[in-house]
């Protein structure tokens, strides 16, 4: 914790004393010392959260519905790893890894997906499940299956398997509407 | 540190409540605590080592996996939408989710400059993009033999063809001569394509005569021919792949030339000469000749048979035309293979029932004694042909033996989970499970046989067009009427629906009931099952008529006056008679449409059911159809009704305009 405090304060004096040398040219100044904020501090939290459209009619599926902090109460985690167990390994090279299939998965599926793409990582293996509408024939769906499991699995040098449910249309997810 | 205090703990409650002593009793002591332990302790004896292949763990965990009935096979999404349920949609699936694994390796290919980076320590060669090979690619000796290596064929052939072919190393050329006598100069189906694989080799199977498509004055005889010195090896080489595609005629004369140059066969090459010695002699007693001298020069040379050389000895005498000679031989063949201590493989067992039992020839009874044989230890794979063995027992059991016993007791041995590799390919498997079932069908009872189709059907086979049919005749002619419904909705799933011929047969049992069971529709509101699937059924293909009349679609899917007449059939027995009349309205629609005549004695059932409710429009549209087509008993018919039925004005004028048409009896005999 002190090292990356120390680290914080330290690019910022960096970038006091730049700007120090750019507004003034022969008057001396004192760098100025940071202050603490002393305004009250602003408690909200929106990230997981949903806006209330004005017509109400935004759709919500049960995972949108429910807060981040309902993990583990009413929900459950997007993406299974070990990285944040003790010695847990790769934690940065995952999350970036589980960015990049969500978006491969979800750009490969155009407009298919009623919900999260769950990452499940055991042993070497990457099982990625979710949710598609039936909107696609059905060898069309396999055809995107073998594509996207030979291409992830190539980019990610291990096993990928999709796990795919599907559902007649999008709105068999919805959960409520806010 | 807490385990002794829990274990007193233990025992005092179970003293407390009196169980300890009956437990005691039963000769277990369930709980001990530690100084009783070791009083009584036995001396351990630990096992000897047993040790254990790479794959021995794997093999464990797979023989604990069977083939679930209840489910799609695993290749498919367990999910209701995605799982295929006619043969062509198991087909279309999983090639389809193949050719998406194509476009990926293929963008792999084209943009190997995205796929660089390497994630796994050591790294997987798999993974990386292959290299591709270029102008500026040097052409070394070193280069081939890697394409040798991963055989690449047309690229190894491509690094030969630049070379210097006075430069290669003789060992490197030997290879190469091995490597392209053995793929026939061509790049072979992935290994990877496991599903194109399955369902290609089904053509292939299907011929029995082999084709030659050995490339004659390719490049593997010039490469043979420019060898400086010509070595016993570059003879097996070319001899192999001549026989291995096909090109007979060439191979037995590298043989002989091989033999006239003095130079020894090695085991492989003398197999493969055994193998085509039916093809290059035609007449039995040459063809048992040869196999002789090849034989007796093999015990000469001091090279022992392996089981492919009696493999294809075998394959080689069921050319032969004559049964009797053939089975003499092979008999001979088989206790001498046995006194030499070769266990005979599956592809033995497949080629001695080509032997013994021909089309037309007399009936053997050698495949119990082989199922007998195989129960008591099956055999490893050791030979091409082994998977050929259960799709030729089935169709043996089916077609010969007419054995329903047997064929179970062949089944049961391919259930069992390690013996699901000797199915072969998709045809083989159709053909093993075609045959399965035609011969279930006749032998059994429709309990008995039901239950079994309820096991294979939909997810192990989706039966083709003719078995289908051949289930609903047996079903029909044991009268299991109540089995009906279960295959008309089966055929909607397989896409069967629409073939004309499944419907008449589908129509045919429906009627075969007796009438409405009181037992099965117990509430007012429910329909009988027959009942609804008779109105389902007219539905279903009024529907498909007018969607190919809209789309202007052909379709071969036409009403036919015995259809409507079984349909009419059950609606009367089940006294559904709105349906009845609206199959009369489609009769008279149609009439000389129909491509069959609609039966007379339904027709006269639906006159007396008219003339009971009083129904003269309907009536008179009978009477219609029936002068149109010239029934007999038209007369009778029409008399009937003017006489029983109130008629306006109207319908008399049309009556008396019907029978003035309708051509006499005499005329239309």
């Amino acid at each position: 914790m002190a090292a990356i405090l120390s680290g914080l304060f330290y690019s910022s004096d960096v970038y006091l004393s730049l700007s120090s040398v750019q507004s003034t040219d022969k008057v001396a100044v004192v760098p100025q010392l940071r202050q603490f904020h002393a305004s009250a501090a602003c408690c909200k939290v929106q990230s997981g959260r949903y806006k209330i459209s004005p017509k109400r009619d935004k759709a919500l599926t049960y995972e949108m519905a429910n807060p981040p902090h309902f993990i583990a109460h009413r929900k459950s985690w997007n993406s299974w790893d070990t990285t944040s167990l003790l010695e847990g390994q790769r934690a940065a090279e995952t999350s970036v890894e589980d960015v990049f299939i969500r978006r491969f998965v979800s750009g490969t599926w155009h407009d298919q997906l009623c919900s999260e793409i769950i990452i499940k990582r055991q042993h070497n293996l990457i099982r990625i499940a979710g949710i598609i509408k039936q909107g696609l024939a059905a060898r069309k769906m396999y055809f995107l299956i073998g594509y996207t499991e030979e291409l992830l699995s190539n980019w990610l040098q291990c096993p990928v398997k999709l796990e795919l449910q599907t559902v007649e249309n999008k709105e068999a997810t919805v959960f409520k509407y806010i | 540190m807490s385990c002794p205090n829990l274990n007193s703990l233990i025992v005092q409650h179970l003293f407390k409540n009196g169980r300890f002593h009956s437990v005691w009793k039963s000769g277990r002591p369930v709980v001990t605590n530690r100084h009783s332990f070791s009083s009584e302790a036995k001396e351990i004896v630990i096992p000897k080592y047993i040790p254990r292949g790479p794959t021995d763990i794997l093999e464990a965990l797979a023989s604990t996996v069977k083939r679930d009935p209840t489910g799609p096979h695993y290749k498919f999404h367990d999910d209701p939408y995605l799982i295929p349920a006619s043969s062509h949609a198991k087909r279309t699936y999983a090639l389809a989710q193949e050719a998406g694994r194509k476009a990926a390796s293929w963008i792999k290919q084209e943009h190997a400059d995205l796929f660089n980076q390497r994630n796994a320590e050591p790294f997987i060669e798999a993974f990386s993009p292959v290299e591709k090979l270029t102008e500026t690619t040097p052409m070394t000796e070193d280069l081939l033999k890697k394409y040798i290596r991963t055989s690449q064929v047309a690229n190894a052939i491509h690094v030969y063809g630049k070379l210097d072919s006075s430069e290669i190393s003789s060992a490197t050329k030997q290879s190469f001569l091995e490597f392209i006598s053995f793929y026939n100069e061509e790049d072979q189906l992935s290994e990877e394509l496991i599903e194109e694989r399955w369902f290609r080799s089904g053509v292939k199977g299907m011929r029995d005569q082999v084709k030659s498509t050995w490339k004659s004055n390719g490049l593997a005889e010039r490469i043979f021919s420019g060898l400086d010195t010509i070595t016993p090896e570059a003879y097996h080489a070319l001899i192999c792949g001549m026989v291995k595609h096909g090109q007979a005629v060439g191979a037995w004369e590298h043989y002989n030339q091989m033999l006239a140059d003095g130079f020894q066969p090695d085991l492989m090459t003398y197999n493969s000469i055994l193998k085509i010695s039916g093809i290059i002699r035609e007449d039995g007693e040459y063809i048992i000749t040869l196999i002789n001298d090849i034989l007796t020069s093999m015990a000469h040379a001091g090279i022992k048979p392996d089981v492919r050389s009696l493999n294809a000895a075998l394959q080689s005498i069921s050319r032969m035309p004559i049964t009797r000679v053939a089975r003499e031989k092979a008999s001979r063949l088989m206790s001498d293979f046995k006194s030499i201590g070769v266990q005979p493989s599956l592809g033995t067992y497949t080629s001695l029932l080509k032997i013994f039992c021909r089309d037309k020839g007399p009936r053997s009874n050698i495949l119990i004694d082989i199922v007998r044989r195989i129960e008591i230890e099956m055999p490893p794979i050791q030979d091409v042909e082994d998977v050929t063995f259960f799709s030729e027992a089935m169709k043996n059991c089916n077609y010969h033996l007419d054995d329903v016993q047997l064929a179970k007791r062949l089944h049961s041995l391919l259930s069992s989970s390690q013996n699901q590799v000797f199915i072969g390919d998709s045809y083989k498997e159709s053909v093993y499970y075609r045959s399965f079932l035609l011969l279930l069908s006749r032998a059994e009872g429709p309990e008995a046989f039901m239950e079994m189709y309820r096991h294979l059907v939909p997810h192990i086979y989706t039966p083709e067009q003719n078995v289908f049919e051949n289930v609903i005749k047996s079903i029909s002619s044991s009268s299991a009427i109540q089995y009906v419904p279960e295959l008309w909705s089966d055929a909607r799933y397989f896409e069967l629906s629409e073939r004309d011929s499944v419907l008449e047969a589908l129509l045919e049992a429906l009627t075969c009931g007796s009438g409405p069971d009181p037992t099965i529709v117990v509430d007012k509101n429910d329909v009988d099952p027959v009942l609804a699937t008779a109105r389902a059924i007219m539905s279903h293909v009024n529907q498909v008529i007018k969607t190919a009349e809209e789309k202007d679609r052909t379709i071969s899917l036409r009403w036919t006056g015995s259809m409507l007449g079984n349909l009419m059939k059950v609606f009367l027995q089940y006294g559904d008679l709105d349906s009845a009349d609206e199959v009369m309205m489609k009769v008279n629609q149609l009439k000389n449409q129909l491509s069959s005549y609609f039966p007379l004695a339904t027709l006269n059932i639906f006159v007396e059911k008219c003339i009971e409710r009083q129904n003269s429009a309907t009536a008179l549209m009978a009477i219609d159809y029936a002068a149109e087509m010239g029934y007999e008993n038209v007369t009778t018919m029409a008399q009937r009704i003017s006489e029983q039925l109130k008629l306006d004005e109207k319908q008399q004028q049309k009556l008396s305009s019907i029978l003035s048409n309708a051509p006499t009896p005499s005329e239309t005999s």
